[in-house]
């Protein structure tokens, strides 16, 4: 009996020996949508120094590298500034449209044409510029036709990030 | 010789039972735990808040482990967590009877992670922490993520 007892006192002596307490804290993070948009290139001047140039136009490939951030599917959509381009030259015409522009994703076949109307050029998924899609190029192409003077003319393109 | 056996039994539990008064786990926050990521920056790296916990403990008749776990993390449905995202990081103490402290980013699971271990002794040390919250950069969709930390006193 006093084997049993003794191991007794042992097991509750030991059990209360290992004892342990706790406490606790609660916190949170508040995630916003948050997008980032890069740009660079874009600073080709298209020469048009042929007939074929003013007949079929100039194309620009990889006029632009474009990196989209986004924790939220996305859409990157363009127009122009004004409406018609500026000349920056003396007795340029100043009734040149921003419809002589057209752009589109390099991995694309389809030409959006220029307008102050904003137009979506492309989509994608959340993610960093590693993710599939968020890293991409713009090809560019000027097809002013016959109608305007020679000269240097300049049109600003607004570039809109957005989430879907 | 049974009574007494009995009875020592008995004076024994509750001594160690009384041992409780002179233990003592208690954590305080600093800051207010909550975390904005309302910036590409924010998602971009580790967000801190400076000493934004303390851990004070005191063991006085035996060592002990202090470790911390999630007991709970509660996230946006879309979102999926691949890696520990809070972290404890210490910053100071006052204590002359800590061991195996980590001086480390102690980063937190489901399982209890050891922060540091204290000899025994009746007075009590405080330890400062960082709380580090990990983005998992823009895979983290807008919502909010909720987490309780449980901190364990473990005698050894």
């Amino acid at each position: 009996m006093k084997t049993i007892l003794s191991i007794l006192t042992l097991i509750l002596s030991a059990t209360a020996g290992a004892q342990s307490f706790q406490a606790s804290v609660s916190g949170s993070a508040t995630v916003y949508a948050i997008q980032s948009l890069t740009l660079t290139g874009g600073s080709i001047i298209p020469n048009f120094t042929s007939f074929e140039h003013y007949l079929n136009g100039v194309e620009v490939k990889g006029y632009l590298n474009i990196g989209v951030k986004s924790n939220k599917a996305w859409t990157l959509s363009v127009k122009a500034q004004n409406a018609h381009f500026s000349p920056m030259s003396a007795g340029g015409s100043t009734n040149m449209p921003s419809s002589v522009l057209s752009v589109k994703p390099s991995t694309s076949s389809d030409y959006k044409t220029i307008s102050t109307t904003s137009q979506t050029i492309k989509t994608g998924n959340k993610g960093d510029t590693n993710a599939s899609g968020n890293a991409f190029q713009l090809d560019i192409r000027y097809n002013p036709g016959f109608s305007y003077k020679g000269g240097i003319y300049t049109l600003g393109l607004i570039y809109t990030l957005s989430q879907q | 010789m049974r009574l007494f056996t009995f009875f020592f039994s008995l004076f024994f539990i509750e001594t160690s039972l009384a041992q409780d008064a002179n233990n003592f786990l208690q954590v305080n926050t600093n800051a207010t735990l909550n975390f904005i990521f309302d910036d590409p920056s924010d998602i971009e790296s580790p967000q801190i808040i400076p000493n934004a916990i303390s851990i004070q403990v005191r063991s006085k008749d035996k060592s002990c482990n202090i470790s911390a776990r999630l007991s709970a993390f509660t996230y946006p449905y879309s979102f999926v967590p691949s890696s520990s995202m809070i972290a404890l990081n210490w910053t100071s103490d006052n204590s002359n009877k800590k061991f195996n402290l980590n001086p480390n980013p102690v980063y937190l699971n489901a399982m209890d992670q050891l922060l540091f271990s204290q000899n025994k002794h009746p007075q009590i040390f405080t330890y400062n922490y960082n709380l580090i919250f990990q983005p998992a950069g823009y895979d983290m969709v807008p919502g909010t993520y909720s987490f309780t930390i449980l901190f364990t006193m473990t005698q050894l």
